[in-house]
């Protein structure tokens, strides 16, 4: 979507069509509702969290710097309340039935086996964004799925280029680690397993 | 180069950032060192996982669901400020239709009644006559909760009452406001971006 058009619905919605701010939030909704989706977890939390967001915007219009990019500008909007929300949330951490509950859509191009590797997958995920502190969760979301530079997600969070970098890092090693301590716990519990198992067909 | 420059340059050398002198002695340590091998073995494969997320559709319905929320935001705005002065008088007016309701029970104090029915009548003769309703009506009301013989009657009475305010408010008032705040469409569903 070209800047020049964004620009010129964003000055129509502030005169007072909402027409116009209605083309914005169609435009906009796949990247707020991800972003939310993906910080907050569950899909509930994330469509009210998204709608808020663009209730801010409109209420914000008349402060939009036109130099600044509107996709910077409404991706700032989202993640602060996205940022805020985890803070409020008890404890900072999702509760297991919202990281089970990952928006399970089943893909029907996919095999039934394909799926649940799928399902593995995203639940993975969640356990993984989980080990993230707010600031932390926000730099990946907006690196993995909004395809951000670190320039761009320094001009978002309204931090340095140099913050971001060792934000990210930061964030990664601690993803890897959950990563590392899933797997190797996951092998731990395989062969606990087999041993019960082993143990009960030696008594009966 | 220590274990901990090569940990540092991971990240940077996931998004390929790296100078080609910085990747060759990244790669030069990775090839010496199990434990960074290790490591950047799984920094590759989290980032191979959240690479291949997919992205998730938003619920059907979410903008129309936006603009309705926004609507009503500006309706509320509208009755706080501009919309001030029609909801008083409306409040005024609900109040002495209700008082008529209330001048008919025969649970009311005679002493209460007779100014307030009076009252009803000079409304219709004079236009001022709106606010000396109300003032009586109010009365009528406040006697008849606290000093009446039969209190259910008048309970019941006043139940009525407040079911013609809520109806007066939503069936007229709300409409009329929002009739003023939504400009010509108030139907979002359906569109999509050109």
């Amino acid at each position: 979507m070209s800047a020049e058009l964004e620009q010129t619905w964003a000055q129509a919605a502030l005169a007072g069509d909402q027409d116009a701010f209605a083309r914005l939030v169609e435009a906009y909704q796949m990247p707020i509702y991800n972003l939310a989706y993906r910080m907050l977890g569950s899909p509930t939390e994330a469509e009210d969290a998204a709608q808020e967001t663009f209730i801010r915007v409109y209420g914000r219009l008349g402060s939009y710097d036109p130099t600044r990019k509107f996709s910077s500008w409404i991706l700032s909007i989202a993640s602060h309340y996205c940022v805020d929300r985890l803070r409020r949330r008890h404890g900072n951490t999702l509760s297991m039935e919202e990281i089970m509950g990952q928006n399970w859509i089943p893909d029907k191009h996919l095999k039934p086996e394909d799926q649940a590797v799928r399902h593995e997958e995203r639940e993975l995920i969640g356990r993984m964004l989980n080990e993230l502190p707010a600031p932390y969760r926000l730099v990946i979301v907006l690196r993995y799925w909004q395809d951000l530079g670190y320039d761009e997600i320094a001009e978002v969070t309204n931090d340095t280029v140099s913050a971001i970098k060792s934000r990210l890092h930061r964030a990664r090693e601690m993803m890897a680690e959950k990563l590392k301590r899933e797997e190797t716990g996951g092998v731990q519990k395989q062969r606990e397993r087999r041993i019960n198992e082993n143990a009960l067909s030696r008594c009966f | 180069m220590p274990c901990q420059d090569a940990s540092k340059m991971m990240s940077l050398a996931i998004d390929k950032r790296l100078s080609a002198a910085e990747q060759l002695e990244f790669e030069a340590h990775l090839a010496e060192c199990e434990s960074c091998r290790d490591e950047w073995a799984y920094m590759r494969r989290m980032n191979a996982l959240l690479a291949g997320a997919k992205r998730v559709q938003p619920p059907p319905g979410f903008t129309a669901h936006v603009m309705a929320r926004i609507q009503q935001r500006l309706l509320w705005r509208s009755i706080l400020r501009g919309g001030s002065l029609v909801f008083i008088f409306s409040l005024l007016v609900a109040i002495s239709f209700s008082s008529v309701v209330i001048a008919i029970s025969p649970a009311l104090d005679p002493f209460v009644r007779t100014p307030l029915l009076a009252s009803i009548i000079a409304f219709f003769e004079r236009s001022n006559g709106l606010v000396l309703t109300c003032s009586n009506a109010l009365h009528a009301i406040l006697s008849a909760a606290f000093n009446s013989n039969y209190p259910f009657i008048i309970v019941g009475y006043l139940m009525v009452a407040v079911v013609l305010l809520i109806w007066w408010t939503r069936v007229l008032l709300v409409p009329r406001l929002k009739s003023s705040v939504v400009n010509q469409r108030g139907d979002w569903e359906g569109q999509s971006c050109p």
